[in-house]
């Protein structure tokens, strides 16, 4: 048994004692008084005997069995007697008799009394004998009534002693030590209160206990002092630390809104650069020697590009903003794509190029196209560009598939100048080459590798490499992807089919490049165009009776930026002036796009966004979907 | 009648010193007996014996309840109180078939039922043997004067 409160067990403990108690000393009185009982009966047979020994006497002396009888029956008549026995003796004058009986209600004899019966008139003469026994039954029976109140008082004087001691034990030990109890709530390891006890405890076990428990506060008291103070200087610490750690954040987020900004201002004119380059061959009227000088332009110009996107994608992984995307894609189309621009690089090195799609790699799957693309891209550009001889083999298998995943290798394998065993381990790290070397000889920003295995390992992918120097060097990742379906790959991959519809676009855009990139794209899908060299000048085109069908708003633009533009139409006011169409598709134009970013501008009323350099058949998907939407799909 | 004045006479002399003279126990010569032992005379008059120790049936007589040869008699005898010998009898004369000796209206009719039965005996104060023995009497047992 088990009690949460000390004084419950000394009760437990007290009723106990006080039950053994009972039982014992009931059992004892029991005893005494079945003694006292026997001697009892004895006493009174012995009285009743000399009550009848005269007539027993005369009787016998007389030979007077009547008598006898008498003397017999009178002696039976009272409950302590069991049976009687009268016997006359023979001699000269008697032949002697025996007259016996035993108690009408019986019973049980006990230790049977003799008397002699000796003549009345003669002491000397003996008659004969007679012999009681005593009734067990009687005896039992007073043993009983005379236990009854022994019993009962017996016991209630040891359950009142039980009761007085548990009540003392409960006010001298269990009601301080309750107290104790009480008062341990409100300490603790850091306080200064201490145990109390009252005086008549003080000596004993439980005083040394409180003692040494008071000792141990005392003791613990001293540790958090310490303690408290250490906290307060880890606590400065962390603080210093947190501080610093602000600071570098700051720091490096700085240095990342750097490289964004420093790669979209070098991206939006590399896009006009791009872009011109594009129109300009597509002018018939050039020369072939003009044609060979441009498609050298847009190349060179198209690799500073894949830079200053390795760099934006860097800064976008620092911080944290790299999206993964997963649509279902055509594994075979994306990946002719990717490898076609090599193949005219890699015959004007000499060398070899085959591309080899295992035939158990399904079509369609499911993850980020671009991202797969940017990482084979970047394996196959080192690959060509470490090999003078020889040539690179690309190879697409399969490692496991189920109905719903499927796991592919990438394989790019080299016959170029291989890498260094303690070149490998710096391999992926960022800004890192093989040796410093490289750098000078092939170029690089050393970036590349680093993103393909950030980007490989954000797609839950690994990325490996083997290679001796001197033979070549093999790249391979692994990717998990799902299984896409062909329908919807279809639908992504229409065609840029002339629109049904000839729209008025505004297309708000301060830099001129930019203006007549757009300005041509939208042209050339037959749709009219206004440009609107200002966020202002947008707004007061809508304030006046024009009508529009959508607009092509620029991020970042002097004055008024497109967000704020943004907001004015939809809140159809801008000063003073009723704005009529709140409602017009609003399409952003925008180099950074992060979830931020993209959080943004939906607030600020933008229906969507296209991403710098602007993509033909981005603009003509968001072009179709508006006329959809305007007049209804087809 | 002379026969009885002169029978009587002796007696009612007899009478007159009986507080300190002997008492004899008498019986019917006819029961062929010389004497009787003090426990023999006791059993017979206490109703513990009713026989002659030659086996001849016996039976014991009385004087008066109040009479003071009664008295005498018993007390030298059993050297009990004369009340104690009443409590005797009345304890047994309460089972009701108790059988005291039956008594007698005087001397004289002591003597006549013991001349004339020869289961008989009783008491009387001391007399001339030689006359009691011409009756057919015997002296059996004499308690002797204090």
């Amino acid at each position: 048994m088990r009690f949460r409160h000390l004084q419950n067990y000394v009760a437990m403990i007290m009723v106990s004692s006080a039950l053994v108690l009972s039982t014992v000393f009931s059992l004892i009185a029991y005893q005494i008084n079945q003694r006292i009982a026997v001697e009892e009966s004895e006493r009174q047979v012995i009285n009743l005997m000399s009550a009848v020994k005269n007539t027993a006497s005369a009787a016998l002396f007389s030979s007077n069995e009547t008598v006898g009888k008498d003397a017999i029956s009178g002696l039976l008549g009272t409950d302590v007697v069991y049976s009687v026995t009268l016997e006359g003796f023979a001699d000269e004058f008697s032949q002697g008799m025996k007259l016996s009986g035993v108690h009408k209600e019986g019973g049980a004899p006990m230790k049977t009394i003799s008397m002699k019966l000796e003549s009345f008139f003669d002491a000397e003469h003996l008659l004969g004998e007679l012999r009681v026994a005593p009734n067990q039954r009687w005896v039992s029976q007073r043993t009983y009534d005379i236990s009854i109140p022994t019993i009962i008082g017996l016991i209630f004087i040891i359950f009142v002693s039980c009761f007085v001691s548990a009540q003392a034990l409960r006010i001298r030990l269990s009601q301080p030590l309750v107290k104790l109890r009480h008062a341990l709530k409100d300490i603790h390891a850091d306080s200064e209160e201490r145990l109390f006890l009252p005086d008549h405890l003080k000596e004993n076990e439980i005083g040394v206990l409180v003692d040494g428990f008071n000792e141990l506060l005392d003791e613990t008291n001293a540790a958090f002092k310490v303690e408290r103070k250490l906290q307060a200087e880890m606590q400065q610490v962390q603080n210093n630390l947190e501080v610093s750690k602000v600071e570098a954040e700051k720091a490096a987020e700085v240095k990342s809104n750097f490289l964004a900004t420093m790669s979209h201002e070098i991206r939006t004119p590399l896009s006009g650069v791009l872009g011109m380059l594009g129109f300009a061959m597509k002018d018939a009227s050039i020369q072939d020697k003009t044609r060979d000088q441009l498609d050298i332009a847009k190349s060179n110009a198209t690799a500073l590009l894949t830079i200053i996107n390795d760099i934006l994608d860097y800064s976008k992984m620092e911080a944290g903003k790299l999206n993964i995307e997963m649509i279902d894609f055509d594994l075979y189309k994306e990946i002719r794509d990717a490898v076609v621009i090599f193949e005219n690089m890699a015959k004007a090195k000499d060398l070899y190029f085959k591309v080899h799609i295992d035939d158990d790699v399904p079509q369609f799957v499911n993850c980020d196209p671009t991202r797969i693309r940017q990482v084979l891209v970047n394996l196959i550009g080192n690959a060509i560009k470490f090999t003078t001889s020889g040539g690179v083999d690309v190879q697409i298998s399969m490692l496991q598939l189920s109905k719903y995943r499927v796991r592919l290798e990438f394989s790019v394998r080299d016959t170029g100048i291989g890498i260094p065993e303690d070149g490998i381990e710096k391999l992926f790290q960022k800004f890192e080459q093989a040796d410093t070397s490289t750098t000078r000889q092939f170029g690089g920003t050393g970036l590349g590798l680093s993103i393909s295995k950030d980007l490989v390992e954000a797609m839950y992918g690994v990325i490996g490499v083997t290679s001796v120097p001197g033979k070549g060097t093999h790249f391979f990742f692994e990717l998990p992807m799902g299984r896409g379906s062909a329908k919807t790959c279809q639908l992504e991959a229409k065609n840029l089919s002339p629109h049904r519809r000839r729209l008025r676009i505004l297309c708000a855009e301060d830099i001129e490049t930019n203006q007549l990139i757009i300005r041509t794209m939208l042209e050339n899908m037959g749709h009219e165009v206004i440009i609107a060299e200002t966020g202002i000048a947008a707004l007061e085109h809508l304030i006046g009776s024009s009508h529009f069908d959508m607009i092509f708003m620029d991020g970042r633009m002097p004055e008024m930026d497109g967000l704020q533009v943004s907001r004015y139409i939809r809140s159809g006011v801008w000063q003073d002036k009723t704005i009529q169409q709140t409602l017009i598709k609003i399409v952003g134009l925008t180099a950074n796009i992060s979830d931020e970013d993209r959080a943004q501008y939906m607030a600020a009323g933008m229906d969507h966004f296209l991403s710098k350099p602007i993509d033909e058949a981005e603009l003509h998907a968001v072009i179709e979907r508006t006329i959809s939407e305007l007049f209804g799909s087809r | 009648m002379i026969f009885l004045s002169l029978i009587i006479s002796p007696f009612s002399w007899a009478d007159s010193d009986a507080q300190t003279g002997a008492i004899q126990v008498i019986i019917n010569a006819q029961a062929e007996l010389s004497s009787l032992s003090r426990k023999q005379v006791m059993s017979l008059f206490l109703g513990r014996s009713r026989n002659f120790p030659n086996t001849l049936m016996a039976k014991a007589f009385d004087h008066k309840v109040d009479s003071d040869i009664r008295k005498r008699f018993f007390e030298a005898l059993t050297g009990k109180a004369i009340s104690d010998i009443d409590a005797y009898w009345a304890r047994l004369r309460y089972s009701g078939r108790a059988s005291p000796p039956k008594e007698l209206e005087d001397v004289d009719a002591v003597l006549k039922e013991v001349m004339n039965n020869k289961y008989s005996i009783a008491y009387v104060s001391e007399q001339d043997p030689e006359t009691l023995a011409k009756q057919g009497i015997v002296v059996v047992y004499t308690l002797g004067p204090h």
